[in-house]
């Protein structure tokens, strides 16, 4: 053996060595979670902005990357997404780390206005404050786009902003929605994904009169949603909602968009599975199906009722 | 009294005929709709099936060939299926089929290319590229299904 050491004191090296690179490894993975800089808290901000659906608004259909201009339709008037490039004039250019956390946790823009819920801030108040830095972080080095924001088309008793504080006091409550208590740690990153970011129940979800979300009846699938959809049921119900369904299908339904009975997504779940749920990670789809198969299941069939109860499922 | 009785039969028989037509026209709507969704039903049927196959669940390698050939060849003529007119009645089928026909075109050529791009693969069992080109099939019936059919009922 002319190299190196004899046989035992190698031996004994390497198991001395062990426990110590094991420890460097823990500090290096526990250190990279709330700490991430430079290239690594960029790309995790740009994972988060899918996740939390920021593109899917924020985006026009031809138009320019999160530079906004999509329409929502909702019983309450139409709302357009606003530009969030950092361009200072349009966009969210030279906002404070405390401004942005304001605005997407408490619903407040800069100059202390209200926003209106359909930015769906009572979801991202369950974000932790890094994943929301992270956010910032990556949105920060995009480019700036001068594309100005139209405003929205509302009726006039709802253009007051004030009275947004009324809502937000009844609506935007504590405990904050994504955290849930409980052993299963997959379970818990999966009510995270579904309730604090990819805010899944602000569609799934019926409204009561003001538009907030009827808890009891949360991710149960309404006949009003966005743009006078039926949005269904996603609680594990066998007979009105998706309890047949296996774990594998729903991921794999989230990543391509294929029903098990040989369906595609069509409308907006069709968008939902191309800008959000087909660019998250496996563990993350498998996290959410978990958690959302552990929901409590409702019974909420969303024929109407004069609709033909005798349908064939594929019509096209 | 001729001209009474010229006028009364000719308006009847105006009237025959155009009831006569309108209903005939309906009919064949309808039917035109009803094969439609058999077709896109059968569509999805074999989509179904090469699912199970592709996410290696089933062992039914054998089949490819032929669910892939069958849906080839019904994104071959796709768009006959939607002659115009024929979104009234029992269908999801979206007015901007016709209104946006550029648009849906384009969609269509994208079904025609990504089903033959599986289908050929399948024949030169080239596996490797089998779940991409499956996907992008998959990708072109949602693109569709995105903007031309109505949301569907639950």
């Amino acid at each position: 053996m002319p190299q190196g050491f004899p046989r035992k004191e190698r031996t004994v090296v390497v198991i001395r060595g062990l426990p110590r690179g094991l420890i460097l490894l823990c500090v290096i993975l526990a250190g990279a979670a709330p700490v991430a800089r430079g290239a690594a808290l960029l790309e995790r901000g740009e994972y988060l902005v899918h996740a939390g659906g920021c593109t899917n608004c924020h985006t026009d259909e031809q138009g320019v990357y999160l530079a906004g201009g999509r329409a929502l339709s909702t019983p309450f008037g139409i709302f357009y997404a606003p530009n969030i490039t950092p361009h200072r004039r349009h966009g969210i250019g030279g906002w404070t780390d405390a401004e942005f956390l304001r605005a997407m946790k408490a619903g407040l823009a800069p100059d202390g206005d209200n926003y209106y819920p359909a930015f769906p801030y009572v979801a991202y108040a369950g974000m932790r404050r890094e994943d929301v830095l992270a956010v910032k972080a990556y949105l920060d080095s995009i480019p700036p786009v001068a594309q100005p924001n139209r405003p929205h088309q509302l009726p006039w008793y709802l253009r007051f902003r004030p009275g947004l504080w009324l809502w937000k006091w009844r609506y935007l409550s504590l405990p904050a929605p994504g955290t849930i208590r409980g052993p299963d740690p997959v379970r818990q990153r999966g009510a995270y994904l579904v309730n604090a970011l990819a805010h899944c129940g602000e569609c799934h979800t019926p409204r009561d009169w003001f538009g907030g979300l009827i808890d009891a009846r949360r991710h149960a699938g309404t006949v009003t949603g966005p743009d006078g959809d039926v949005v269904p049921n996603i609680t594990p119900d066998r007979k009105t909602g998706i309890g047949k369904w296996s774990s594998d299908d729903l991921v794999y339904y989230l990543q391509n968009g294929l029903t098990p009975d040989g369906d595609s997504a069509g409308g907006p779940m069709a968008e939902v599975i191309d800008n959000v749920t087909s660019r998250l990670t496996k563990p993350d789809l498998q996290a959410i199906v978990r958690y959302v198969l552990s929901l409590p299941p409702i019974e909420n069939s969303l024929r109407s009722s004069q609709s033909k109860t005798e349908r064939d499922p594929y019509e096209y | 009294m001729i001209h009474i009785l010229r006028t009364t039969l000719s308006s009847l028989c105006l009237l025959l005929a155009a009831v006569w037509t309108t209903t005939a026209v309906a009919a064949e709507t309808e039917d035109i709709i009803k094969y439609r969704q058999g077709v896109m039903t059968s569509v999805g049927g074999h989509m179904a099936a090469i699912a199970q196959i592709v996410r290696g669940k089933v062992d039914y390698a054998d089949d490819l060939v032929y669910h892939a050939e069958s849906i080839t060849r019904s994104m071959q003529t796709v768009e006959s299926l939607f002659p115009k007119d024929t979104d009234f009645g029992e269908t999801r089928a979206l007015d901007a089929i016709w209104s946006q026909a550029d648009k849906f075109k384009q969609v269509s050529d994208e079904g025609r290319a990504a089903t033959s791009a599986f289908r050929d693969a399948v024949k030169a069992n080239d596996k490797a590229a089998f779940a991409a080109r499956f996907k992008a099939v998959v990708d072109s019936c949602k693109a569709c299904h995105k903007d031309f059919r109505e949301k569907k009922e639950q």
